[in-house]
Formats: C-alpha cells, sequence, structure tokens
C-alpha cells in the first residue's frame, strides 16, 4: 500500500460492504444517530463552528466552505429556513454521491439534520435525480425508519427542535444540479438558474433563506461532530481537508468508488486503487473531476488531488472523480462527447450558452469527421473565450473549460485530424 | 428615496439606491444596450446583452440585474465590455434567419440596430442553421421562431401584465423555443402588446403585418378614445395613402404605463370602413340618396323650424354623445338648449363589463367624455326626456324629430318620426 494513504482509515464507506447497510439498524450497531444526539446538546453557533474549523469544503464542485456557507444564514428573521440536499448528482463521472444514498442513507439524514439543526431549519427536501429511481426508494424507506425511530418529526430526541425531511424526485436535468435551478425544480418551476445576487442563503426555496448541500458534504457532518473538528483538518493538506470519496472511472482495470483521504496523488489513485490501464497501455489524458474539468495530461497525473492544486494546475477538482483515458482514445470525440453532453443539458436560458454550446459541438464534430479547418481550432477557443464568465450559472463555464482544455492540452492531435481529414486513431486501435 | 452616488466610465451622477444599470446609465447619457430588460417587466437578464464592467470586479455583471451602489464606477466602454457584447451578438445571429428584407420589424427591429451598433459584420458560424415553420399563435399574434432571441418578454408579459400563462418557454439548450400551452391560442386582450415589445420580428401583429414598412408611417400622438381610461397611443398614419395603419402603445404611468389593449390598438378600423357615413345622405323611398353639405343643412334647419314652429320644441329630441370633446359638448348645448330651447337632450351610455388583469384594467365605461357632456350641459331640463323615453316618444310620434350627434340607435326608429338626422 502507498504511503500517504497507508494510514487512512475509511469513515464514510466504513459500513457500506455490510449486509442490509442501508438500514437503521445497521447504521445504529455502528453509532449511528449518536451524532445527532450530541448535536443536539450543542449550541447551533457551536455546530456552524466546528464545522468552520473542520475545514470542510463543498463536495459538489465548487469547494466551497460549509461552516461559511451555514453562517451566511441570516439570524434573528422570523421567515422559515430550509436545509435542501443535492442528491442530483449529474456530472458524467460522478457517482459518488448515489453510493451513499444506495449504500448508507442514513448517514447522509444524520448529516441531513444536523445542518438543519446549524441553520435553523425544520424542513429539508432532499433533491434526487430522476435517474436514481433505485436509491430514491431506498432513501424514501430511509426516511420513514428514522422518522418511526423519531430521529425525523416533532420533538427530535426529545429536544424542543423538530424537522421534516421531505424527499423530491427531480426529472433529469443536470442544470438542476446547480443550486438555484434545484430550488426553481423544487419550487415546481422549470429548473432555470436564478440570478445571484441575492444568493440562496438570504432569498433561496419559496423565498426564504436556503441552504443547498452535497450529500457528501452532508456525509461528512456527523463524523465531524462524533471526532471532533481537529481530526477532519488532520486528514489531507491545508485547506482541503478531510476523507474524501473518489469516483474512478474509464480506462481502469478496478473503476469504483474509492474513500481516501484529499490530497491523494492522481498516479496513485490509477495505479494503486484502480490497478492500473487495462493491457498497461499509456494513461492519455485524465479528466480529474467530472466532466467539467480541463483535462489534464497523461504526463502531469503525478498531481494531489485536491481543490487549490488542480486550480493552480489550470483544472478542477470538481467532484473528485477522475476519468482515465488510454492513448486508444481519440481526444477530439472525447471532446465533442463532452460537448454534446453541455449542448444538450444547456437550460437555455441566457444566450451565451444556450447558442455557444450547440456550436462548440458543431465544430468538435466537423474536426472529429475530417472535415475541419485550422481557423475551425481559432473559432473553437474563441468561441470558449465567449461563453465564459458571460452566463447566469457556471454551466456556460462548465461547458466552455473542457472543450478549450482539449484543444489547448492536444492542440497537435487537433492539427493532425484537420491536416489528415480524417480522425487517425478511427478504427487503428479498435 | 436615497441617493447614492455613481461614476459611469468617469462620469458622476447622482441617482436614487435601487436604480439597476441600465437605468441609472440612461441618467448619465450613457446607453446600455439591452434585450431582455424593459422597465415594465421584471427583470430575468438572459439576454446578457447589457454586461457591464464595474471597476475591481473581475467578471462582467448584467445591467438590469445589478442596482448602483454608493462609490461603484460602472465602465461601458472597455474593451472587455465591448468582446462581451459582440460574443452575445454573435451567438444570437447564429440561427437567426437574417431575413430583415422580408421581416416586417425591419426597420424598428432592436436586433438589427444592435447589429448595426455592437455587433461584428460577418458570422463565423458555418453550419446550418436550425429552422421552425411560422406558427399561428392567436388572433392577433403570427409566431417565428427562427428569429426569436428567447428575451422572454413575451411570456413575461402574459404572465406579469396579464396575469396568464398563455406563452412559454419550451424544451432547452439550443431547441428552447417560445410557445403556447398544448398549442392553444394567446387570448388575453392585452397579446397586441407583445408585438410592440418584441425586439425581433418573432412575434408580428397580423393586422400591421406586410401593410407598411415602419419608416413610412407618420407617427402621431394621441389618446384612444374607446373607453374611459384614455390609454396614450402612437398611431402610425401613412400619409401617401392616407391610412391608419396601426395604433401602438405610447408610455404615460399615470394612465396606461407602457400598454394598451387590443380593442383600442384595433380601435382605427372604422376610420376607413365603407360602411362609415362620411358624407350627408337622405335616406328616402329607394334607400340612401347623397346629397350636398348644402342641401341637407338647409334641408335639416327647414325641417326644424318648421317642427319647432307647428309643434313646438318640445317635439324635438337631440341624442349627444358621451364621446365627443369638451369643444363639441358645449356647442351641443349652445345650439340645441340655449338657442332652440330644446329640453329633450341627453346623451346614451354604453357600458361593457370591465375587464380586469393582473396590472391592466380595460374600463367598463366607454364613453370617455361623459363627464364632460354633464358638466357643459348636455342632460334633460325642465322635465325634458332621457334617451329611452326620447326614442320611444318619437316611436309613438310625440316627438317629431330625433337628432343625433354621434351614431345611432339601430335601428332607427321611423314610424311616427317625421324626421330624424345623425350627424
Amino acid at each position: 500500500m502507498p504511503t500517504a494513504t497507508a494510514t487512512f482509515e475509511p469513515v464514510i464507506t466504513k459500513t457500506m460492504h455490510l449486509e442490509d447497510s442501508h438500514t437503521l439498524g445497521v447504521y445504529r450497531k455502528h453509532g449511528g444517530y449518536e451524532a445527532l444526539a450530541s448535536a443536539l446538546e450543542k449550541t447551533p453557533d457551536e455546530i456552524i463552528d466546528l464545522v468552520k474549523r473542520s475545514g470542510l469544503r463543498g463536495r459538489g464542485g465548487a469547494g466551497f466552505p460549509t461552516g461559511t456557507k451555514w453562517g451566511f444564514v441570516p439570524k434573528g428573521t422570523d421567515k422559515p429556513k430550509y436545509m435542501c440536499v443535492n442528491a442530483d448528482e449529474s456530472e458524467p463521472g460522478a457517482f459518488k454521491d448515489r453510493l451513499i444514498c444506495a449504500k448508507d442513507p442514513h448517514q447522509l439524514l444524520e448529516g441531513t439534520l444536523i445542518g438543519s439543526y446549524a441553520i435553523g431549519a425544520s424542513r429539508a427536501y432532499i433533491y434526487i435525480r430522476g435517474e436514481f429511481a433505485h436509491e430514491a426508494r431506498i432513501l424514501e424507506r430511509a426516511i420513514q425508519e428514522a422518522r418511526e425511530a423519531g430521529f425525523v418529526g416533532k420533538n427530535i430526541l426529545g429536544s424542543p427542535w423538530s424537522c421534516e425531511v421531505t424527499m423530491y424526485v427531480g426529472a433529469g436535468a443536470y442544470i438542476c444540479g446547480e443550486e438555484t435551478g434545484l430550488i426553481e425544480s423544487l419550487e415546481g418551476k422549470r429548473g432555470w438558474p436564478r440570478l445571484k445576487p441575492p444568493f440562496p442563503a438570504v432569498v433561496g426555496l419559496f423565498g426564504c433563506p436556503t441552504v443547498v448541500n452535497n450529500v457528501e458534504t452532508l456525509a461528512c457532518v456527523p463524523h465531524i461532530v462524533n471526532r471532533g473538528w481537529e481530526w477532519f483538518a488532520g486528514i489531507g493538506p491545508e485547506r482541503n481537508a478531510g476523507p474524501k470519496l473518489y469516483g474512478l472511472s474509464g480506462h481502469v482495470n478496478k473503476p469504483g468508488v474509492f474513500e481516501l483521504p484529499m490530497g491523494v496523488s492522481l498516479r496513485e489513485l490509477i495505479y494503486e486503487y484502480g490497478e492500473g490501464v487495462p493491457g498497461d497501455r499509456p494513461v492519455k489524458g485524465v479528466i480529474p473531476g467530472g466532466a467539467s474539468c480541463p483535462v489534464i495530461r497523461g504526463d502531469e497525473i503525478d498531481i494531489q488531488m485536491d481543490f487549490d492544486t488542480l486550480t493552480r494546475a489550470g483544472s478542477l477538482f470538481g467532484t473528485g472523480t477522475p476519468i482515465v483515458m488510454d492513448d486508444t482514445t481519440c481526444m477530439v470525440r472525447a471532446a465533442w462527447i463532452t460537448a454534446r453532453f453541455f449542448a444538450h443539458e444547456s437550460c437555455g436560458q441566457c444566450t451565451p450558452c444556450r447558442e455557444g454550446c450547440g456550436w462548440l459541438q458543431r465544430l468538435l464534430w466537423k474536426i472529429e469527421e475530417g472535415r475541419g479547418e485550422e481557423k475551425d481550432l481559432d473559432t473553437l477557443l474563441s468561441v470558449t473565450d465567449q461563453i465564459e464568465g458571460n452566463t447566469i450559472c457556471a454551466l456556460g463555464d462548465a461547458a466552455a473549460w473542457p472543450a478549450r482544455g482539449f484543444a489547448k492540452k492536444y492542440r497537435d492531435e487537433f492539427l493532425l485530424h484537420i491536416r489528415e481529414k480524417r480522425c487517425p486513431l478511427d478504427g487503428a486501435l479498435a | 428615496m436615497a441617493q447614492v452616488k455613481v461614476k459611469f466610465d468617469g462620469r458622476e451622477i447622482s441617482v436614487e439606491k435601487g436604480t439597476n444599470l441600465i437605468e441609472a446609465a440612461k441618467l448619465a447619457g450613457i446607453f446600455v444596450p439591452h434585450f431582455c430588460y424593459h422597465p415594465g417587466l421584471p427583470v430575468v437578464g438572459v439576454c446578457r446583452i447589457c454586461l457591464c464592467e464595474l471597476e475591481g470586479r473581475p467578471k462582467l455583471v448584467a445591467g438590469c440585474a445589478t442596482s448602483v451602489e454608493e462609490g461603484m464606477h460602472v465602465i461601458t466602454r472597455s474593451k472587455k465590455v465591448a468582446d462581451a457584447r459582440r460574443a452575445v451578438m454573435e451567438f444570437l445571429l447564429i440561427h437567426h434567419p437574417l431575413d430583415c428584407p422580408m421581416c416586417d420589424k425591419g426597420g424598428e427591429c432592436t436586433l438589427q440596430d444592435y447589429t448595426m451598433l455592437l455587433g461584428p459584420s460577418r458570422s463565423r458560424f458555418q453550419f446550418e442553421k436550425l429552422t421552425w415553420p411560422e406558427e399561428d399563435v392567436g388572433g392577433k399574434l403570427v409566431l417565428n421562431k427562427n428569429r426569436c432571441i428567447l428575451c422572454m418578454r413575451c411570456v413575461n408579459l402574459c404572465k406579469d401584465v396579464a396575469g396568464l400563462d398563455e406563452i412559454a418557454v419550451l424544451n432547452r439548450g439550443e431547441q428552447t423555443f417560445i410557445g403556447t400551452v398544448d398549442g392553444r391560442m394567446i387570448e388575453n386582450e392585452l397579446a397586441g402588446n407583445i408585438a410592440d415589445i418584441c425586439p425581433v420580428g418573432a412575434l408580428t401583429s397580423k393586422d400591421f403585418r406586410f401593410k407598411a414598412r415602419p419608416w413610412e408611417l407618420t407617427n402621431v400622438s394621441s389618446v384612444c378614445p374607446h373607453c374611459s381610461k384614455g390609454c396614450n397611443i402612437v398611431v402610425g398614419f401613412h400619409a401617401r395613402r392616407n391610412e391608419i395603419l396601426r395604433n401602438t402603445a405610447r408610455t404615460n404611468m399615470d394612465v396606461n404605463q407602457w400598454w394598451i389593449c387590443d380593442r383600442g390598438r384595433g380601435g382605427f378600423h372604422h376610420v376607413h370602413d365603407e360602411k362609415r357615413l362620411t358624407a350627408p345622405a337622405r335616406r328616402g323611398d329607394k334607400g340612401y340618396q347623397g346629397v350636398s353639405w348644402n342641401e341637407a343643412l338647409l334641408e335639416i334647419s327647414a325641417s326644424l323650424r318648421d317642427i319647432i314652429l307647428r309643434h313646438g320644441a318640445r317635439a324635438v329630441g337631440v341624442l349627444g354623445s358621451g364621446t365627443l370633446t369638451n369643444e363639441e359638448q358645449y356647442l351641443t348645448r349652445a345650439v340645441f338648449r340655449d338657442g332652440l330651447g330644446i329640453t329633450h337632450i341627453d346623451f346614451p351610455r354604453r357600458p361593457q363589463p370591465e375587464v380586469r388583469y393582473a396590472k391592466f384594467t380595460i374600463e367598463g365605461d366607454k364613453d370617455p367624455n361623459a363627464r364632460g357632456a354633464l358638466l357643459c350641459g348636455v342632460a334633460p331640463v325642465q322635465s325634458g326626456l332621457g334617451v329611452r323615453d326620447m326614442v320611444r316618444a318619437a316611436a309613438e310620434g310625440t316627438i317629431k324629430a330625433l337628432l343625433f350627434l354621434r351614431g345611432a340607435p339601430s335601428p332607427i326608429p321611423r314610424a311616427g318620426c317625421s324626421a330624424s338626422a345623425r350627424f
């Protein structure tokens, strides 16, 4: 086993291998809902402070400090407050939240309840992706079990605080994973992101203060309460603390979800945990954190997987779910597949993303088909510049970054397509 | 409300707190382009053409959705802003058919204007454009989705001003389109405003379509005469053809804000109606026969004099109108009541049910100058008869002559009434 992670003991996935790990019985046998009980003995401010000190950063992709987000919820307002759980995991390459929902839903519920208590919410909504029908059924059962056991509902564990948890199944739109798109969808409207400011912490669901947190983020919370912020902050590099679920996919021998500390090296992840590339082929490129993150080349994989390091390297940590591509992969085609996804998922609200994503997709397909010209590559880069930063939500950026990343990192391969008027990899290694 | 000091491209102005950058820039004499923003509609911030730079902020902000703050320095003329706006223009035009020569909006199209002002003159988009068939969306509008830039003004007008979800955004991505719910028609009576506020030729007025180019029209400020609301309108008059071709809304915050109803919008067609009485005519055994003004006036005055001499002034009834101007009301009284001593003088009321929309009411009182008529004394005096009694008395023969000053009840009472004249 590699040195950096040798001493790490998984916490989030600890019981997931057990039979019936999704049931309340198994969860409680392993200390479940003890964190909720001890959280209720603290004040909400103490919980927020605890999470702030732990350095927990949102696991949904943006890496915003969770405690700070909770702290933005105004105090002394008579409006109700809401906690929304973002279980709309729809980033291509990400499948870590799904695992939590399926294998340990009570961990998510406990985190949700502690978070709700911290921000003063008495209603939490779990917004789950439409395609997660199986996970939705498990979650629904878990909520029911928790309600019967007195963890959800009125006067939780005999305290004066009550909290209801409601699950809402989305209809399978990527954009509903954007926090304000999610809120709109929860309100029964078209899932269109809102203009910000105001931010959801002030004006969110039904016009009330709202916190939207990712599933994995909330799953970390009970452990922080149980083990203390020092424990959490001690895992991984500075400012990028904690355990992390890495979802490894693509050309690896053993794809899957691995719980490791933040900051594990990408090479280690691929070669130790993913057991290398099939046929011992070289890694050509890796999309480090889900489809919206710019690709990194195979010779750049000696990199720490955390928010700050990957941002410095010109990519993004995203959801921490690398997609590995070996040398049989056509990078133009990979770029096109990504662009096609974003063109399909663009909500259509604001101009640059609606029109630009379709344009990117067409340009990439033209090059892949061997009809490309050199100026198309310039146009492609210019279109990504024209989208980036000019849209309402981050989907525009999320579509522009990968296209630009592919075109910049694999410019030679793009030019080869253009020169040879065909895809040089088409059929060559199939 | 509190004032804040802000700078636009170095020009400092003082504006009310909460004003957005587009409106504040206007006060500074700076134009910020906008498609989706309309002062009478909710801010949606979707078109992105109003992007402005704020000093010290890395990202551009939407001018429509950003409020001024004390000490803010807004930059509208940097390269960054120009690039972003040109980018938006290029994006908006990639699927646009560029069919200005046959588009009804040509000449008053915001997209056309901004292309001249900001846009790239050539497109780098070299793919097949998305196309859609033209669609009938209701009695007054035609939808051409090819030209649509999805600014949402139409959707928000129906939702916010009319309070009805009759038109919506459907589908997503570049396949997003504006459409009616289940192909139903837009039936609200404010829908005509959509043609006014659509910044492109996507939703055009069936009534005005292909009648003329907007630059051929002489636009005359006027007031709609069709109900007591008195909406401010612009009458589009084609001088060469001597024809009114359309009415559009004219902003008056105290009366109609930015909107007019479709009755007023179409309320000019009677002017050119072939049944309209434009010259004197005499009804005889063979129907109506044209006569000269001179002949008509002589005959009317002679019969009036004759009737008054033989039967007295109480044998004549005058039906005025609540649609006449104050001057006309005064003359009605001066000539008939004061001059000829006629006591049966009144005007008909033509109320209709009021139509209330979320932010606009079509008044039920269809006599816009009823108050003027009353103040000028167009009312029965000395136990004179009202409208209904006059008509009955005319039918019975007690009243020998009825004068209608604007339109007449249908059918015109005949039996026993030897003369009736309408003007």
